[in-house]
Order: C-alpha cells, then structure tokens, then sequence
C-alpha cells in the first residue's frame, strides 16, 4: 500500500480551506521561506527536536536510550520517556489506510458549508503517488479535498491530481522572482506559471494565500505587482496570512537559527488588504 | 433597555434582597391564631407590610416567614442527623448535594391555585386514611394561604393606586391589582397575567424556572394577535422578571446556577418549540448584565442551523449563561427509566445541569456524589490480589467487587438520608408538584409522580483513564505488571517520572476519539447501573447517574482526599470535573473531544453529563467562523452529545497555563491567521496572548 511521511494531523480547523476540516501535514518541502513558521516541514526525514527550555536535566533520555546514547537511530524511546515533553518525535511513515482513519473521524462535521480534508505540508505534492492514492479514496468516499501547496512542482503534477481535488490553497509569497530567491531559495517561474494554467484549466476553488512578510514583500511596488498578476487569476477568495513568531522556538528544538521578521500591524494588514480585496 | 428596567437593575444591583417582605411579625401572629384566623391574619398583615415601588410591572416580593413554616425541619438538620450516623466511615465515598426542584408552573398558570383546591376537596371526599387527610388539609390551608397573600397584594396595589399622584402610575398599578385579584387564583387569561401567576409561583419556591417560552408563548401570540400587547412590552416584562429572579438570591451570590431556565425543546405533538418567546428569552439573558438565571437551549432534531445558529450568537455574547441540551438523547435517557414520553418531552436542567422532570417529580436531582476513583484505589492497594489476572476481563470483573462494595455503602446512605429527609412535610413544594394531590402523599415520601434519586459518579474520566492505561500497559503490551503500577502510585511517581511520562506520552485517554478508552466510560456506566438496580431508594423509584461536580466541586473535594492515579495525576490533585479530559491529554482537536463526548449512552448516564469545551474566542470572532462552530455543534448533538457550553479561555486561564505548561497541552490558541498549542509558544508570545485576553475580558 502507497504510504508516506506525515508530521501532524489536525482535526476541526476552521482556517484551512472552507468548513470544517481535517489537516494532514505532509512532512518535506522544496522551499526554504525564511519566514516558514514550520521548520520540522522541510525535510522529509524524522526528526528528534528538543525543547530546551522544558528540558529539567533528568536525565531519563539516555537511561531510556537503547543505544546508550550514542549513535541515534532515530527510534524515539527517549521521547516516549520524557517527562517534561522536551523531546518530541516529529515525522511518522503513515499508510493510506491509517491517514483515512484519522479523516474518517471528522466525517460527521463535514456538512453543508463543503468542510472536508486538506493536505498540507511541507509540499504535500512532492508525495505525489501517496497525495494521489489519498485524494482518489477520499473522493470514492465523498470527502471534499483541498491541496494547499506552494506550487513549485511540474505541471504534470497538477494534472495527476486535479480529477480528485475539489479545491487548492495556492501559496503566493510575492511576484519578483529574485526576490522569490531570495526569500524562499527558489524561482518563483514555476509557481507563477502553474498558478496561472490551473486559473484556466481547474473547475474547482482556487484559494490564493500570501504570506505577509514585512521588509520581505510588503514594498508597495510589488504588492501592486502582485495583485496585477493575481487579478487574471480566477480565484474564489485571497487571504492574508500575516507573519508571526509561532515558529520561533521550533528552529531552537531542532537547533537551526531563525530570521526574524517584525510582525504585521493590524492597520498595515487593513492597507494591505485594500490592495488585494477591493 | 427601557428606563423602567434600568431603575430595577439599580435596585438589585445597589444592593442585596431588595425585593423582600418585612413579614417577620406574621410568623408569631399565626402560630397564637386558631385556624379559622389565619387566613384572615395572612390577607391583612401582609396588606401592611407589602411596598410598592415606583416602577415595578411584576408584583411580589419574598416572603421570610410565613411560608418557610410550612418546612418543619431544614436540610441542615437532616445533613447533621445523618453525620452523626455515618461520619466515623464517611472517608472519601462520597460527598452530599442538594436537591434542585421546579414547580409546575405550567398547571398553575393554566388552572390556577383555584383548580389545585378542587382537586384537593376531590381526593379529600376519598381518602381514608387520618394521615392521608391531614397532609391534604395542610395543602388547602397551604394553597388558600396562597390566594390569601396575592390577594393582599391586590388590595395593597389599589390602595396605592389611590394614593398616586402620577395618573399613569396609578392606572399601572390599577391594573396590576386586577391582575393580582386574578392570578395566581384563577387560570390565566393573557399574557400579563401569566407571567404574574409564574412569578408568584416562582417565589414560593425560588430555585427552577422550567420552561419559560413553552408556558408564555400561547398566552403571547394570542395577545400580539388581538394586538394587546407588543413584542417589546414582552420583552421588559421579562427583563424585569428576571431581575427579580436574580434578586431572590443577590449579587453577592457570585455564581449563576440557583436558577436553571430551558427554552426550546419539543413541544408535545414533537415539533421543534424555538418561538418567539425563546428568542426574548435569550435576548433578555444576553442584554441584562445580571448573572442568573442561566438558561439551557434544548436542541432537537428539527431545530433548524438558522435558529441553532441564533442561539450560538446569543451564546457568544454570554457563554457564561447559555448553555446546549440535546433533547433526542435525555428524552431517551429518560424513556429508557420508564418515563412517560409527554412528561419526558417536559424535563428541565435545574440548579447547574441537573436533569428534573418539571413539576412531576422528585428526581433526587443531586443526592450526592460517589468517588469512583475510591474503589480502584483501595484494589490497587490490594498486592496479594493484583498477581493473579490473565486478561482485563478478569481484572474488570474483579476491580467490579471492589465497587460494588462502595456502591453499597451508598445507597444505604442514600436511603438513611432520605428517608430522615422525609420528615420534612414540605408542603408548598408537595402543592406545587402533580402526583403529590393524587398520591395524598408529600413529596419526601413519594408522593410525586416522578421518583428517583440521582448521584453524581466523581472520577470516572480518571476511572476510565486508569483502566485504559491498565489494559494497554500490563495486559496488550505487558511492558508494566499490576504490582509495579501499585508502587508507582504508593510513591505518589517519585522515582517513576519516566514511568508516568511514558504513560501520559504513549497511553490512551479519553478525549481523543478512541473507542479503547472512550466505550470504557459506559462500560464503568453499566457495571453501576446493574448494581444499582438491586437498590431502591427510600422514596421508590431507581437509582440514576449523574456526572456533575457541582457547587460542592466534589472533584476536588475527593481529589484532595486521595492518593495518586494511573493516568498521572499526583495525589491530592483534583480529579476530572465531569467529563473534562485529563490535562493535556486531548491532544486531537474540538471535534476529537466531541466525538469522544458523543459516546456516553444516555441509558447509563441518565442525568448531567457537563461537556465544557475551552475554546479561544478568537476561534469564533467572526460571524462566519461561528457558522463553522455552529456546524460543529450541529454534528455533534445528531451525534447523540448530551450537553454542551462553550468557555472561551481567560487570561486567568493562560497564565496558569504559562506557569503549568505540563498541565495545558492541548491548549490550542489562534494567532492572526493560524493556531497552534499555546504551550509551544515563546513566553513573548505567551504574554501577548494574556495580554489580549485581559483585554478581551
């Protein structure tokens, strides 16, 4: 069976597309968005991260280690054993089977406002075959699909997957491709150029989200360029996701340094928004 | 708010008891009068004491003595009785409540206390019995004491009627005499006078207000209809009965549950009973800023999203006071104990959610509470037994023996205590509940239609819990034996921090859509359930179960009195209130924990489940994701959920959960465009989330 690496999974949001909705985040990801609020995303191996700051010195972690605390396989018994939560296990190969449990329990809350599951990540579609796989049992089931992806995968990607989405949450940091470089590690060519053929060839929802990053993509300029290009794209709604320190002691526990960014004012998100929502 | 309603409030905001008699001398009259006197005494003493306010609509005031004389002892006296008797074993069992009642508003306003004298002179002409014959003439005495006291209000409103300069004043008050020289006598007649028959039935016994919108409603849209009476007349009537309702214990009583009202609910030919009168209801709760009476929305299944949805707007705005009931699942609890289905249609949630069948019963509502924990502590204690299972079942049928002895103990309890409470005759209490005429028997003796006597199971999230971890730690994984687990709890986890983290790291526990846990709740519910059933309580009837904390926060009471537990919990720390999830256990989200809730068979928890869900307002700041919560709560209630309030987080909250991160993992908390656990945020981010909440609140 088709099975693949999955960080988390969140039942009952109500931010991640429309309804009520399951989330299955997709562990890995082709960008590096120095802003990125979920480092543990980026790669597609399990990871051991440690809270400092929960962590009381006990000790526990190596007494537990069936290594001795050499060499670390990866096998997370000091997590199971840790008292003060410090230690956590993030990544967990999962089959389609046991991810559609997990979708199976919201089933009832899905209803009328068109709630049903989106897969998130890391880039869930660089997972392609088990996205797939996924997609294809939750529409033999009924479900409503979302794909909230950042878009930076082929075309021919979209094309696997499109009979079996019902909806995609298309990230969109800024328009600048060097810019796109340098905040993300990629050109954003790809992006922009997918975005625009699933503007014409996609029947469902198309959700636009841009990430409001001041200093990175708050210049008046490219906001303007960003919604000239946006308005030839036939999307159901654009939302602004400000910038926020969630992330910030997720880059400590896996001891990677984070850039930090100042966060939104409310009036700079009202602006803003006049410029993609009037 | 009108100014009429504003100047209550300043009465019953400035100070506490405003709208009491000073009737203390008529006590001492009555007991030197002989019996043809009293009634005589009763109309004119009161005729002197009574004050007219300036800007009351609802006549009526508390009565202090008078009426209190017809109880011949108090529950004090009974509870010290009983302490006598049972506290050199009363440990940590069991802890006793209070018994929630509502009167049957609905026959008074529709016969009046006239119609209740008839049926008296009726079973009178019948019984035999001398004892039979005295309890019925002290319910006449008691209900032409009734009329004699509100018509002492009519002739006291008229003499001030008289004395008032003001003409509108004093056509007011003319014609509240009317009203009072009427009802509560006679059957009301419209909508003015509804609401003053319930409002003089109300302060005879202060505690539930039944369901309000259902007995209005028919005398409101007649009114409206003949164009009598304006919606927002309606409106302030019962703004100000619920001021009124509000003074009958104060504003120093700080917590909202003396006086429980449900809206809603099936009408009897089983449609949905949302009117118009249930949206004044709620209207009046959410503009007042007094705290009670608190009021439970009873969903059906045909309540339609628009009308859930009013309510979760409504609910938003006083989440403090509005609560959810699913009508489907207690109607069929209650079915299931042999109820009538028209009287089960009429069931209120009185005092905090306690499940009464209004003016036909006395359910016990809140006998007490049990300990459950108690019984699988004194087990684990037990070392010689613990080596000799070979699967759960085993262990299951023995840890059952253990209960049933605590079990035993309390329903001897509960029959010694009730059958001392019987010495109470109660009289107005017998006068105001159907079966009590017909039976020419008082309350505390059966006389109801309805009996039965509920407790309230402590600990039995804990109790699942532990078995839970039980069964998936010595018996599916056999990483524990019995024997370690009881040292772990006999050193409190000292030593074992590893242990317990592994526990509460890797175990199953309830809240998190997982039946291996989460059925074990009704099977601790039937094992009670079949043993209760070879009880019965003094006054008849069956045992029923509860989950309630209650005032008496029995959950920490017993958590105190306790050593540690299976499912982490160090010793004297609280155990679950109702149905809460272990701190930090239900890691899945809302409609994880809902579900989980969903589960619990109305046929073995038959009166309160709380489902108190913590939510962030910020989830449900918006309109449009209220729409999302009230899709949730829809799904839920179809589900088969019992009971729902939702508690948008405080920044009291937080901070406890700042300084106890361990405690709080499955707080999730939104941020701008996102959410996550807000034990996983940086203490800047912590604070600024308090921050928000001290604004916010």
């Amino acid at each position: 069976m088709e099975h693949g690496m999955i960080f988390d999974v969140v039942h009952g949001s109500f931010v991640d597309g429309p309804g009520v909705r399951t989330v299955i985040f997709f562990k890995g990801c082709n960008l590096r968005c120095n802003w990125c609020h979920n480092p543990e995303s980026q790669s597609f191996k399990i990871e051991i991260m440690l809270y400092k700051n929960k962590c009381n010195g006990c000790g526990i972690c190596k007494n537990v280690c069936p290594q001795k605390g050499e060499g670390c396989n990866l096998c997370g018994v000091c997590t199971q054993y840790c008292p003060s939560q410090a230690r956590k296990i993030c990544g967990k190969i999962r089959t389609v089977d046991e991810v559609m449990t997990e979708i199976e329990k919201d089933k009832a809350f899905y209803n009328n406002l068109s709630g049903g599951v989106t897969f998130s990540g890391g880039e869930c579609m660089l997972q392609l075959n088990f996205l797939k796989a996924l997609l294809k049992r939750c529409h033999e089931e009924g479900i409503h699909t979302a794909v909230d992806t950042a878009g930076d995968v082929a075309w021919e990607s979209f094309e696997e997957i499109i009979p079996y989405t019902d909806a995609f949450l298309y990230d969109v940091k800024c328009f600048t491709d060097k810019l796109h470089q340098q905040g993300t590690g990629v050109s954003n060519k790809k992006i922009l150029d997918n975005l625009k053929k699933l503007s014409k060839t996609f029947k469902g929802d198309i959700f636009i989200r841009i990430p409001i990053i001041p200093g990175f993509n708050t210049d008046e300029a490219e906001l303007l360029k960003m919604a000239t290009f946006l308005k030839d794209i036939s999307c159901k709604k654009t939302e602004l996701l400000p910038y926020h320190k969630l992330g910030a002691n997720k880059y400590a526990a896996l001891g990677r340094e984070e850039k930090i960014y100042t966060v939104p004012s409310k009036a700079d998100m009202e602006k803003i928004n006049l410029i993609f929502n009037t | 708010m009108n100014c009429r309603i504003e100047k209550l409030l300043n009465i019953v905001l400035k100070e506490n008891y405003p709208f009491r008699c000073k009737d203390g001398h008529i006590g001492s009259k009555l007991a030197d009068a002989n019996e043809s006197e009293r009634l005589r005494i009763i109309k004119e003493e009161y005729a002197k004491v009574i004050e007219i306010d300036e800007v009351s609509l609802l006549a009526g005031y508390y009565p202090t003595i008078s009426f209190t004389e017809f109880n011949k002892i108090d529950d004090s006296s009974a509870k010290a009785m009983l302490n006598e008797k049972y506290t050199p074993c009363n440990t940590n069992i069991y802890k006793v409540g209070g018994h929630h009642f509502d009167s049957d508003f609905e026959g008074v306003i529709t016969n009046g206390f006239s119609g209740l004298l008839e049926q008296i002179e009726s079973k009178r002409d019948i019984v035999t019995d001398e004892e039979q014959k005295k309890f019925l003439d002290e319910l006449r005495y008691a209900a032409q004491a009734v009329i004699a006291w509100t018509q002492a209000y009519a002739e006291a409103l008229r003499i001030a009627a008289e004395k008032e300069t003001s003409k509108e004043r004093s056509a007011e008050l003319l014609q509240m005499a009317d009203i009072c020289s009427r009802v509560p006598r006679l059957p009301a007649t419209n909508f003015r006078e509804a609401i003053q028959s319930y409002y003089f039935t109300f302060i005879l016994y202060p505690d539930g207000l039944g369901r309000l919108d259902q007995y209005l409603y028919p005398y409101y849209s007649a009114d409206i209809e003949k164009g009598i009476l304006t919606k927002q007349d309606a409106l302030h009537l019962i703004e100000e009965l619920f001021i009124k309702v509000f003074a009958s214990n104060g504003k120093k009583e700080v917590r909202s549950a003396n006086n429980h009202c449900v809206v809603g609910g099936y009408t009897p030919n089983g449609e949905c009973g949302h009117n118009e009168c249930t949206s004044l209801i709620l209207k009046a709760v959410t503009e007042l800023p007094t705290w009670r009476p608190q009021v439970s929305y009873r969903v059906t299944a045909k309540t339609t999203s628009e009308q859930l949805s009013e309510v979760v707007e409504m609910n938003y705005k006083r989440h403090d006071l509005i609560m959810f009931l699913n009508d489907d699942a207690i109607i069929n609890g209650l079915l299931s104990v042999g109820v009538e289905r028209a009287d089960a249609i009429n069931y209120s949630s009185s005092g905090c959610n306690e499940t009464v069948l209004t003016g036909c019963s006395q359910m016990g509502a809140l006998e007490g509470h049990v300990n459950l924990m108690h019984s699988l502590e004194k087990m684990m204690k037990d070392t010689e037994k613990l080596k000799s299972f070979n699967d759960f079942d085993e262990f299951y049928a023995a840890y059952e023996d253990y209960l049933s002895e605590d079990l035993d103990f309390i329903f001897r309890f509960s029959y010694d205590r009730d059958s001392v409470m019987a010495l109470q005759p109660r009289i107005l209490q017998s006068l105001l509940t159907t079966g009590c005429i017909d039976s020419a028997t008082p309350i505390m003796r059966g006389g109801a239609k309805y009996n039965f006597c509920t407790w309230c199971l402590t600990g039995l999230v804990n109790l699942a819990n532990s078995l839970s971890i039980i069964k998936q730690t010595v018996f599916d994984e056999k990483r524990f034996t019995l024997t370690e687990l009881s040292r772990f709890l006999e050193n409190n986890w000292k030593g074992y921090e590893g242990q317990r983290a592994y526990i509460i790291n890797n175990c199953r526990y309830f809240g998190n859509d997982d039946d291996y846990v989460d059925l074990l709740i009704n099977r601790i519910g039937v094992s009670v359930n079949t043993f209760a059933k070879k009880y019965t309580p003094y006054r008849g009837g069956k045992y029923l179960f509860g989950t309630l904390t209650g005032y008496e926060l029995a959950h920490i009471h017993f958590g105190a009195g306790s050593g540690a537990s299976l499912d982490g919990r160090y010793a004297s720390e609280p155990f679950a209130a109702s149905i809460d999830s272990f701190p930090g256990t239900n890691t899945n989200g809302i409609t994880s924990y809902l579900k989980s809730a969903s589960k619990i068979d109305e046929a073995v928890i038959q009166s309160s489940v709380v489902v108190n869900m913590k939510i962030d307002r910020a989830i449900a700041d918006t309109e449009e994701k209220r729409q999302r919560l009230n899709e949730v709560l829809y799904t839920y209630f179809r589900l088969g959920g019992i009971q729902l309030q939702l508690n948008y987080l405080s920044a009291d909250e937080l901070i406890q959960a700042q300084q106890n991160p361990e405690r709080y993992q499955s707080l999730r908390v939104r941020v701008t465009g996102f959410s996550g656990f807000f034990t996983s945020f940086d203490k800047d981010l912590q604070d600024e989330l308090i921050q928000r909440y001290l604004h916010t609140n």
